[in-house]
């Protein structure tokens, strides 16, 4: 009994020291981050270290689900810090990628605000100097015009969208245009062209709007948007006035930026674009490049202010272009045309004159045919009179084109004056005696065509060709 | 023949014991290493040292039962290699060792090891382990810290279970030799204070 008691004393006592030493000994203990990185090491060394995969059991047919359960167990065995490293790469894709998505959000979708407050917040911050934030503030308004096309195209243009995107069209203008007036205060030249980037898009995106409401094919009306714009490039013009015209080195130097930036666009564009777009766009660069050459001989003559004037032209013209290349929802609404009007080559305007002519003497054959089978007395006076002035004015504006037409130097400006002036006059003076019917429509409608996009193009401050012009529409508003 | 879904778990389940066994051991490994070592950057490394090795081992296509052991083993191993290395094991200590022959003690059991431990103040004991020789501060640690049985000791350092037993009764018995000297160097230098 006495026996016992002292082996349980001592077997308590063995405890106790058994105790006593194992508490001594744990506070020897790994801190907290001495295991985390412990267990990173040798977690690392694991990864690079990895079992060999052992497929040699595998058969095809579950080789796939296989694979899929074998990845899912590795995250199931991952240890917590991993997975948290994962997590936050996620979080890093998934934050890339929301802002990856949102840039094709519109208003109202969940992902607009990160698109407009984020995305693009972020990009005005990257836009360093005047400059650049005019063509940022411009290129945003773009975005703006072409969310609610998209809208209004789907139906779900709201008043209170519109409202909203007006707002922020007339935002991003304001703001351009502030940054135009403190670059005029450093560099003049500078804000010319920013102005010229921020009108340019206003005034495609105004056509483009115009035509697209115009064509009332599709769905909702942008009348909002387009009375924002419209006030814009109000504000534009009059402060317009005091523009100069910026210096030729840097005008050419921009030129060349922006013409290199068409040319890559047209890269850019030729999978979406029709083939007939692509030669379109093409057309219209090589008009560019034919101007810039005539620049460049403006230049060598010392006509410095013609110069300048050409290659503000050209700038404006690549802008339209860009403007109509960056934007596919534009070049749906309008054609190129319609933002940069072909300009004629020299052999173009003289083959439209030549074939002008030959129309006028058919018409003035036709008439004179008419006048000489029909008595005199069937025709009213008054009609009678009108025919003989048409048909002898017409005449003598034919015969001047066909004189000037040969004489070297060509003044092509004035041939096609003559030209235009006998064709209408004929063309009006037919219509009187019920002619038109024999010519063939469609041969008519190319001239006009073509004559409309050469008058237009060709001499714009001409006060005499612009008259021939509206002749030729009252023209044919008489006989539809 | 296993089907795939078999060899996937089982690899899965390798991973996933390893570093369950991780999660289990390292701060005991880690205890075990700091108390031998003296080093408490170089002890870490002998646990890492010690994973890897074992995670090579598993990669080399063999199979553990039981981590504790395997575990415990590799790291005995790589902490006489430590030692080997640092070679600060003094000669009085090995002689100590050395020069007796463990064998010629069959009486001694587990019973005791009890009798001994009884008499000793725990506390104490821990604080004088390191002026122990390396392979009674070894035996002890695996008894008293790691709490394994001498069976278990006696496979990790590859001597027999008697050998283990005699060595914890002669390392207990030095200690309390230590603990008795340090007591009457105390009661002594109090006495001087009076």
């Amino acid at each position: 009994m006495k026996e016992l008691k002292v082996k349980e004393t001592q077997k308590n006592n063995m405890k106790r020291f058994s105790e006593q030493f194992k508490k001594k000994s744990e506070t020897l203990r790994l801190s907290v981050s001495e295991k985390r990185e412990l267990r990173e090491r040798v977690v690392s060394y694991m990864e690079y270290h990895p079992l060999p995969v052992k497929d040699t059991n595998f058969n095809n047919e579950s080789a796939g689900d296989a694979v899929i359960e074998f990845n899912f167990a590795q995250f199931k065995s991952w240890p917590s810090w991993r997975i948290l490293k994962t997590a936050g790469a996620l979080v890093v894709v998934l934050a890339v990628g929301v802002s990856f998505w949102a840039e094709k959000a519109v208003p109202g979708d969940t992902l607009y605000a990160v698109k407009v407050g984020f995305n693009e917040e972020m990009r005005s911050t990257l836009a360093r100097g005047s400059y650049e934030k005019v063509v940022w503030e411009t290129q945003r308004l773009n975005r703006r015009i072409a969310e609610a096309r998209q809208l209004a195209d789907e139906g779900r243009l709201t008043v209170e969208v519109e409202v909203e995107v007006a707002d922020a069209v007339r935002v991003h203008s304001e703001n351009a245009r502030k940054e135009i007036e403190n670059l005029k205060l450093t560099d003049k030249d500078e804000a010319t062209m920013a102005s010229i980037e921020l009108e340019t898009a206003l005034d495609v995106q105004t056509t483009s709007l115009k035509n697209r409401d115009d064509s009332g094919l599709v769905g909702q009306s942008t009348a909002l948007i387009q009375t924002v714009l419209g006030q814009s490039q109000a504000i534009g013009l009059s402060s317009a006035e005091d523009d100069t015209l910026p210096a030729l080195d840097k005008l050419v130097a921009k030129v060349e930026s922006e013409t290199t930036r068409a040319y890559e666009l047209l890269e850019g564009v030729k999978k979406t674009a029709t083939a007939e777009e692509r030669r379109d766009i093409k057309r219209r660069l090589d008009d560019i490049e034919r101007k810039i050459t005539k620049s460049k001989a403006y230049s060598e003559e010392d006509n410095s202010l013609s110069s300048r004037q050409s290659l503000v032209e050209v700038l404006q013209q690549t802008h339209r272009l860009i403007v109509f290349m960056t934007n596919i929802d534009v070049r749906e609404s309008v054609t190129v045309e319609e933002i940069v009007p072909v300009t004629l080559t020299l052999e173009e305007r003289i083959d439209i004159v030549k074939k002008q002519t030959s129309e006028t003497t058919t018409l003035i054959e036709m008439v004179d045919e008419k006048l000489n089978a029909t008595s005199s007395d069937l025709i009213d006076k008054d009609v009678l009179a009108k025919v003989e002035v048409g048909f002898e004015q017409s005449s003598s504006s034919l015969a001047k084109t066909l004189d000037l037409i040969v004489v070297e130097p060509l003044d092509i400006e004035t041939v096609e004056g003559y030209s235009l002036d006998a064709y209408n006059l004929i063309f009006d003076t037919a219509a009187l005696l019920n002619i038109r019917n024999s010519i063939p429509e469609t041969e008519l409608d190319d001239i006009e065509e073509e004559s409309g996009t050469s008058t237009e193009e060709v001499l714009p401050k001409d006060g005499e060709v612009s008259t021939s012009t509206k002749a030729t529409t009252t023209a044919v508003e008489l006989d539809v | 023949m296993p089907s795939p879904k078999k060899t996937i778990d089982a690899a899965e389940s390798q991973e996933e014991r390893f570093l369950k066994a991780f999660e289990e051991y390292s701060d005991a490994l880690f205890r075990h290493a700091a108390i031998r070592i003296s080093n408490r950057e170089r002890s870490i490394d002998v646990v890492h040292d010690t994973f890897t090795k074992v995670w090579s081992y598993i990669r080399s296509g063999h199979e553990i039962d039981s981590y504790r052991s395997f575990l415990y083993k590799v790291l005995n191993n790589l902490i006489i290699d430590e030692y080997r290395k640092q070679k600060e094991q003094s000669l009085d200590a090995l002689l100590e060792v050395e020069g007796v022959d463990e064998g010629s003690f069959p009486e001694l059991s587990e019973n005791s090891v009890e009798a001994l431990a009884a008499t000793l103040d725990g506390r104490k004991a821990f604080e004088l382990l390191k002026e122990l020789p390396e392979e009674y501060r070894e035996v002890i640690i695996f008894r008293f810290v790691d709490g394994l049985g001498p069976k278990e000791i006696a496979d990790l350092i590859e001597e027999s279970e008697n050998v283990v037993s005699v060595r914890i009764h002669r390392a207990l018995k030095s200690l309390r030799i230590k603990i008795e000297e340090g007591n009457e160097r105390a009661e002594s230098k109090r006495n001087t204070k009076k």
